[in-house]
Formats: structure tokens, sequence, C-alpha cells
């Protein structure tokens, strides 16, 4: 066994230590939380948002960058480079993403809280530098994601998304102070498009092609549909871009029609790989993935509605619900209950042990159960209230989502307190 | 192709002296994974199952240990005498 595990220890050298990726978690669980205590003073504006530097955008921008994006790079950094063969050079451009992207979040969400465009600025150019530095690792990544050609070609496009987001985010901060941009509501909703269904969006689908079909352990979707649905994906967020910077209805509508084409083959390839997968009791998780799904296709209806001045005064803010809270914040849950203690467990995979600690060794589920419903039930609430304009009802269901964010928390810090517990865990008997 | 040097051609699942063998390397992530779990699920594995793969399967582990069965990876390469390329995993059934 000596040559095997000395074997192991340079496979695992793929590997970054735990404490980047997970450092990225922790920090999303903290903002996950924070999100929600924002939301509960901002309710009243949150209801109604439609942009505009006012508390809500802050709530808005804890989701989009803290949660979210904070998360997909933790989870990027660490699966990419398993999955394409090709560590990361050094760990310290990571060690910096994070030193840049996440103080700068905090600056850039307080800021945006308080009202003080000139920090929004600053905040603003620290996150940027964050996230262009990680967008050049994500590159440097997916260039050797040759085995992965429908999780690359997702990758890229998402990539794309980030640079096109980074660039209107940018001008918006600037425009707050200086007032330069002809249209800023419009800027506005292509900034929401790219980064809704651009960045983190095209991420979703593109590690959906992997992640599903491994949760559920069936085969990779087949290349033809799948790379048809990233064609219409990736055709629908450009239309929709740019139909919101031209204030052109047509343009949206067109996008709306490809996206739901998109979203339909992805469902589709989704659902088969459940049908034909060997596990057929995927647990909790899978209840949050299948909301998101079903709120994806939503989100694209009420946006199409909204676009049209058919959704009613909140509908611009039920959309963002939809988009951001239904589809994003549920399906990367989700996911994250599940890929979390899989993380562990590769990291728990000493040299001197035959085999992972088991999964359930690694993550509590009773804080997870507190999260699923206190999530479901504040977001439901949170769309009665936009429907109803109900700010009492938002305040009420903030507080309930703030109970499943920090049951969330508590999961994400017991498995990083396990990790260590585990790696010491007695070996398993002897396979050879 | 010093890659295939122990494997019959057009066949990814053949026997040897020392087990079993199924050869998943070119298959896009997670069909490796399933095609080992498969194989297993189907009681078509053997007692000893060695798997030629591209990379270490880290998300196999706790798949392997709620099935009863213990690995070990063995020496780098794919069996050939000059070949570094892959990984050799042997399953071994411990329970019934």
């Amino acid at each position: 066994m000596t040559a095997a595990a000395g074997f192991l220890g340079g496979a695992k050298s793929r590997l970054l230590p735990a404490s980047i990726p997970f450092r990225f978690f922790a920090a999303a669980a903290l903002f996950h939380v924070a999100m929600w205590v924002v939301l509960i003073f901002a309710a009243e504006q949150v209801i109604g948002f439609r942009g505009g530097m006012v508390p809500a955008l802050a709530a808005v921008h804890l989701l989009v960058l803290g949660v979210l994006t904070t998360t997909a790079i933790g989870a990027a950094v660490q699966l990419l480079p398993v999955a394409t063969r090709h560590a990361l050079a050094a760990h310290w451009p990571i060690k910096l993403v994070f030193w840049m992207f996440v103080p700068g979040i905090v600056l850039l969400t307080a800021s945006m809280y308080l009202g003080r465009i000139e920090l929004v600025i600053a905040g603003a150019v620290a996150s940027t530098a964050g996230l262009l530095l990680f967008a050049g690792l994500l590159g440097d990544n997916l260039r050797r994601a040759g085995g992965l050609p429908i999780v690359a070609a997702y990758g890229w496009a998402a990539l794309a998304a980030l640079l096109a987001v980074i660039l209107l985010g940018l001008a918006l901060s600037v425009d707050f102070a200086t007032g330069f941009l002809r249209d800023h509501a419009a800027v506005v909703r292509a900034h929401a498009i790219l980064g809704g269904y651009g960045f983190m969006g095209m991420l979703a689908l593109g590690f959906s092609h992997v992640l599903i079909p491994m949760f559920a352990l069936s085969s990779a979707p087949e290349k033809r549909p799948a790379t048809a649905g990233f064609l219409a994906a990736a055709a629908g967020v450009a239309l929709g871009s740019f139909g919101a910077v031209l204030g052109h209805p047509h343009l949206l509508t067109a996008a709306t029609l490809v996206g739901l084409v998109a979203v339909g083959i992805h469902l589709w390839l989704m659902l088969r790989a459940l049908r034909t997968g060997m596990r057929k009791r995927l647990g909790l998780s899978f209840i949050l993935v299948r909301a998101a799904w079903v709120s994806l296709p939503l989100s694209l209806l009420i946006g199409l509605a909204a676009s049209h001045d058919r959704a009613g005064p909140n509908g611009p803010a039920l959309f963002g619900l939809l988009l951001l809270g239904g589809w994003l914040l549920t399906f990367l849950l989700g996911v994250l209950q599940r890929i979390l203690p899989f993380l562990a467990s590769m990291h728990a995979t000493a040299p001197e042990r035959r085999a992972p600690p088991r999964l359930s060794e690694l993550g509590a589920t009773a804080p997870l159960n507190v999260h699923a419903i206190c999530h479901g039930t504040a977001l439901a609430g949170l769309a009665g209230a936009i429907l109803f304009d109900a700010s009492a009802a938002a305040r009420v269901a903030g507080t309930i989502g703030l109970l499943g964010a920090m049951a969330f928390a508590l999961f994400t810090a017991d498995v990083i307190r396990r990790l260590p517990l585990a790696s010491h865990a007695s070996p398993l008997p002897s396979g050879g | 192709m010093s890659c295939s040097a122990e494997k019959p051609q057009d066949s990814r699942i053949w026997n040897d002296a020392d087990g079993r063998h199924l050869d998943v390397r070119g298959l896009e992530c997670p069909n490796p994974m399933v095609e080992i779990l498969g194989l297993i699920d189907r009681g078509e594995a053997g007692d000893v199952l060695i798997v030629h793969l591209d990379q270490e399967p880290l998300f196999l582990y706790s798949e392997l240990d709620d099935r009863g069965w213990a690995h070990e990876l063995m020496a780098e390469g794919c069996g050939a005498a000059d070949c570094t390329e892959g990984y050799r995993l042997r399953l071994v059934r411990m329970s019934a």
C-alpha cells in the first residue's frame, strides 16, 4: 500500500488546500445571512425594486456577488483542476482573488446600503479586480478542458458574460456619480440579464452537465442535444442583453423564446439523467434543485411580461426574485449541500486511509431540513409580498429566510469543523 | 499504442489472471464512475476488478465504500512497461 499511498498523494496534488475553497464557501454562507438581514431592513424597497442607489441594491449584490459568485469561485477553482487534470500553477493568485473580492463586496454592499457613492466605486474596483483575476484563472483552466466540451463551452460563455457584466457594472457605478450614461435603466437591465442568465446562469447550466448525472449516477448527456441547448442559451443571453441595452421589446421577446427553448432542452436532458440514473433517492437537495428548475422558465415568462409592462407594478421585482432567488440561489443551495461533503471527503482522503469518510459523516442533516423549509417559505412569502405590495409580509418572509440562512451557515460550519476529524477516522478494511 | 498493451482489441472488459479488467479511459465525466458502479451493481464485476482510468476517481470512493468494496491504487500507468499515463485501481469485494 506504500506505493499506492504515495501515488495517491501525487494525484491529490491537483486539489487545492482545503482552506482555499472552504474560505469562499464560509464567506458565501455569511453573505447569505447578511443578505436576508439587509432584506428585512430594506423590505419596503425590495418589493418594488427596479434598480437605483437604495438599500435593496445592497441585498441584490450580497446575493449575486456575495453568495452566488463567491460560491461559484470556490467550486470552480476546486472542481475544474480535478476535472481537467491540470492543477493551478500557484496558490497565491486564488488567495489574492479572495482578498480582493470578498472585502470588495463588503465595501461595495455596505456603501450601497448607506448610499455612499464614492465608496461604491472603490468597492466596485476592488471586487472587479478580484473577478478579473478569477476570470484569468478560469480561462486558463477552460483552455485545457478538452475532455469536457459542453462544460467548457458554457464556461467560455460565462466568462464572456462576466467580462461584459464587469464593464457594465463599473459604468453603472461611475454613472451614479457622473450621470454619463444616456439610459441608466437600460444598462441596469442588460447588467441583470448578463449577470443572472449570462455569468451565473451559464455556469449553473454548464456544471449541471457533470454534477446532475454524477449525483444521479447516470451517463453524461448526449452531445448533440446538449450542444443545441448551449447554442440556444448563448443566443438567448446575447439577444436579451442587446434587447435590454437597445430598449427593443421585440428582441427581448425573441430572447425569451430562444431562452425557453434552451431551458426546455436542458430540463429534458436533466430529467432524463434522473430517470436513467442508478440512484433514485436523491434526497432533500433535489427537492431544491427541482424547485429551481420550475423557477427558471417562470423567470423568463415573468421577465417577458415585465418587459411589456404586463406583470403589474412590481413585475421587475418579481422577475428578480424568480431569477436570483427561485432559480440561481435555490439551485446553488441544493447543489452546494451535496458538493460540500463531496469536497470535504476528497480532502479527508489522507494517505494513511484506504477510503474517504462516508458523506454522511461530513455534514449534519437537521440544519438542512430547517434551511429547506425556511428557504421555500421565505421565497413564497416574498413572492406574495411583491404581488400584494405588502412590506410587512416581506419583512416576515425575510426573517424566515434569515433563519434558513443561519441553518445553512451552521451546516457549512459543521462540514468545515468535521473535516480534520474525518481525516483521522479509523481506516477501512484492507483492499488487497 | 502502449496504453492499450494489456487490453484485447475493441473491448472495454476482459479477464486476466489477476481478475476482471475494465477500461474506462477516454470516457467523458461522469461516465467512468457510472460504468464501474453499473458493473458492480449488475453483479458482473467478480470479486476483483481492475479499472483502467485517465484520472483518479475521487468521487467514486464513497460509492465503493457504500457497496462494500475496498479500493487500492496500483502502480502508475496503464500497465505497459513504458507507460506513465493513467491510473489503475484495484477493487476488491469485501461483503456479499
